[in-house]
């Protein structure tokens, strides 16, 4: 009975459509901004979670990537200290910061970005690029690694230059994954990065590689004993403090778009719902004179309203892969990764919302008279 | 057992100081298979009397008797549920879901009163057919004559096979062909399914199907006699 209770009950076809569009076009709002933060969460933790490196060494009061670039440095004379402490097998500086780079075309004027420049040694020191989509790894001081998104905004390919502090460089390698949405990575030699920052002799952290069967807290508690000013953390301490940051920045956004996401999206459907209540005034007196109560077919409308929101949320997930599939073919600088578990929960909660939308409406087929059916 | 009785029923319409006595101790009984007229002008309490006797209304005093037990007093759901499977209503409109097929409708109606989804199936393809509609019941209302849709309407009616039929003007939007063929299906269909139908009406036309006429005005009745079948119809 439901099944055609609810048909019966079904509003225009046009409007139910247009409610349809604004839902996904909502629930569209907030994959995007989640994936988003999915992405860029996802980016900092490849770099920061690579394999190889097993302990962050930052400076105190530094405990990750994003405040690392404004906040304190390592001496580099601390290295070879710290590369005598038992259980390490391998330990390298990196020097980060956002430095501005430009593109050096051969027509058109030159287009600049300010990127997250990773100094590191060439050419198998640690927390070099995490992966390649294009090219090869640096092999010498005048040649860079740089997110294929950050290449696609300054125009560049393997084999162009590109400058930063009035040195040329050549662009051998391009990398994926790393795309903070704000920014992008670019990898050069350590030294090309200290000369061009002017941070010769420092470095922003040290990544260390621990010996086979080594305890890594031990030896972060060794690094800390003999360099008091400095804080060492597991891989995944400092992936979690990255997220941390990340999410500090993120959220708050993501938060209020979905807050106004479902906010709109419930309105839009409670005012579907509220115009089927009242247009199809006539039609629920009938209902209810023929003896169907008003539960069932508060329940009518309220499935109804589940119905739309339910196949916004479907439409919005099929523009969120669309759109998703065309940003990576024609706008590779907006990185979404779109997670299944992240799609579902925000799904829940539109329906959830429409079907609220529409409790207003529903409250309203109380007032109506049975009796109605008499005079319609 | 007596589809319907009446008992000296007392019904006040409106609120506040627009209070408007509309029944004033009403009483009557309907033997099954009767087909009663109940006639009267404007604002005589006809609709009233109906949505009294199917209840839609509830009365400030007296007493509604479907098959001998009260139609009110029991929970409200447990009312409506047995006023579903008990009465069917003809309105003067069809008032079929727009929304839903003929046989959609006639099957929803089926399913409000209680039948299991065969059941209500069997009984829709036999009105259908014997309504002449079964070529059309897929097609939705608006795709039907006033006539043919108020054949429809007839047949959501009967479908869960009501002890009492009630039926406001249902020929009143109808020219006099197809209302004759509302009528004559209306009679035909609820005298062989024993069910009692009573016709709130101004259509004289509908006398010679009538077995009984009832005169009400302001709210009291009149008059109230057999008409016999066969001397009307002649």
């Amino acid at each position: 009975m439901m099944g055609l209770l609810v048909r019966s009950l079904r509003g225009r076809r046009i409007r139910a459509w247009l409610a349809v569009a604004g839902v996904a076009t909502c629930m569209l709002l907030v994959v995007v901004i989640a994936s988003a933060y999915r992405s860029v969460r996802t980016a900092m933790a490849g770099y920061a979670g690579q394999a190889g490196i097993d302990l962050w060494v930052a400076p105190e009061g530094v405990d990750n990537m994003i405040r690392g670039s404004y906040t304190g440095f390592i001496p580099l004379v601390d290295l070879d200290p710290l590369r005598a402490i038992p259980g390490v097998a391998a330990a390298d500086p990196i020097l980060q910061g956002f430095l501005p780079v430009q593109s050096l075309a051969t027509s058109g004027p030159p287009k600049r970005l300010t990127l997250l420049t990773v100094g590191f040694r060439f050419p198998d020191g640690l927390g070099g690029p995490p992966s390649y989509v294009k090219g090869r790894p640096p092999q010498s001081f005048d040649e860079v690694v740089l997110d294929r998104a950050a290449a696609y905004r300054l125009g560049v390919g393997l084999g162009d230059a590109i400058d930063f502090f009035e040195c040329e460089f050549t662009v051998v390698g391009l990398t994926t994954g790393t795309n903070i949405m704000a920014t992008q990575f670019l990898f050069a030699e350590f030294d090309a990065v200290a000369g061009a920052g002017q941070r010769r002799g420092r470095a922003s952290f040290i990544v260390v590689r621990a010996a086979p069967g080594a305890d890594r807290d031990e030896i972060a508690r060794a690094i800390e004993t003999r360099f008091p000013g400095l804080r060492a953390f597991t891989r995944e301490e400092f992936t979690t403090a990255n997220d941390r940051e990340v999410a500090a920045g993120f959220i708050p956004i993501l938060a209020l778009v979905t807050i106004l996401g479902l906010g709109a999206a419930a309105l839009l459907v409670g005012l579907l719902i509220l115009s089927v209540v009242d247009e199809r005034r006539g039609d629920i007196a009938v209902l209810m004179a023929m003896g169907a109560g008003t539960p069932a077919i508060g329940w009518g409308v309220l499935a109804q309203a589940a119905s739309l929101s339910m196949r916004g949320a479907a439409l919005g997930i099929v523009l969120a892969y669309g759109l998703r599939a065309g940003l990576e073919s024609f706008m590779p600088m907006i990185p979404l990764r779109i997670s299944v578990l992240d799609v579902v929960l925000i799904a829940i909660l539109f329906i959830l919302t429409g079907a609220a939308g529409a409790l207003a409406p529903v409250v309203r087929l109380s007032a109506i008279d049975p009796l109605e059916a008499f005079r319609s | 057992m007596r589809p319907l009785v009446l008992d000296d029923i007392w019904k006040t319409r409106g609120s506040g100081g627009r209070e408007v006595q509309v029944l004033h101790g009403v009483s009557l009984a309907v033997e099954a298979g009767e087909f009663v007229l109940l006639e009267g002008p404007s604002g005589s309490g006809k609709t009233t009397l109906l949505a009294v006797a199917g209840g839609i209304l509830t009365p400030e005093s007296g007493q509604v008797l479907l098959d001998g037990r009260p139609l009110h007093g029991g929970t409200r759901a447990a009312d409506r549920s047995r006023r579903a499977g008990t009465v069917g209503f003809v309105f003067q409109r069809s008032n079929l879901l727009p929304q839903l097929s003929v046989e959609e409708n006639i099957l929803l109606m089926g399913r409000i009163a209680g039948l299991k989804a065969a059941a209500v199936r069997r009984e829709a393809e036999e009105l259908l057919r014997r309504l002449d509609l079964y070529g059309l019941r897929h097609r939705r209302p608006c795709e039907l004559s006033c006539g043919e849709e108020q054949r429809a309407a007839v047949a959501r009616a009967l479908v869960h096979r009501p002890r009492i039929v009630l039926a406001d003007e249902p020929t009143g939007n109808l020219d006099s062909q197809a209302g004759q063929a509302v009528a004559e299906s209306l009679a035909d269909i609820a005298r062989s399914r024993d069910s009692a139908v009573v016709v709130a009406t101004h259509d004289v036309r509908l006398a010679p199907f009538a077995s009984r006429r009832i005169k009400i005005e302001d709210g009291r009745i009149l008059a109230d006699g057999p008409t016999p079948l066969s001397q009307e119809r002649t």
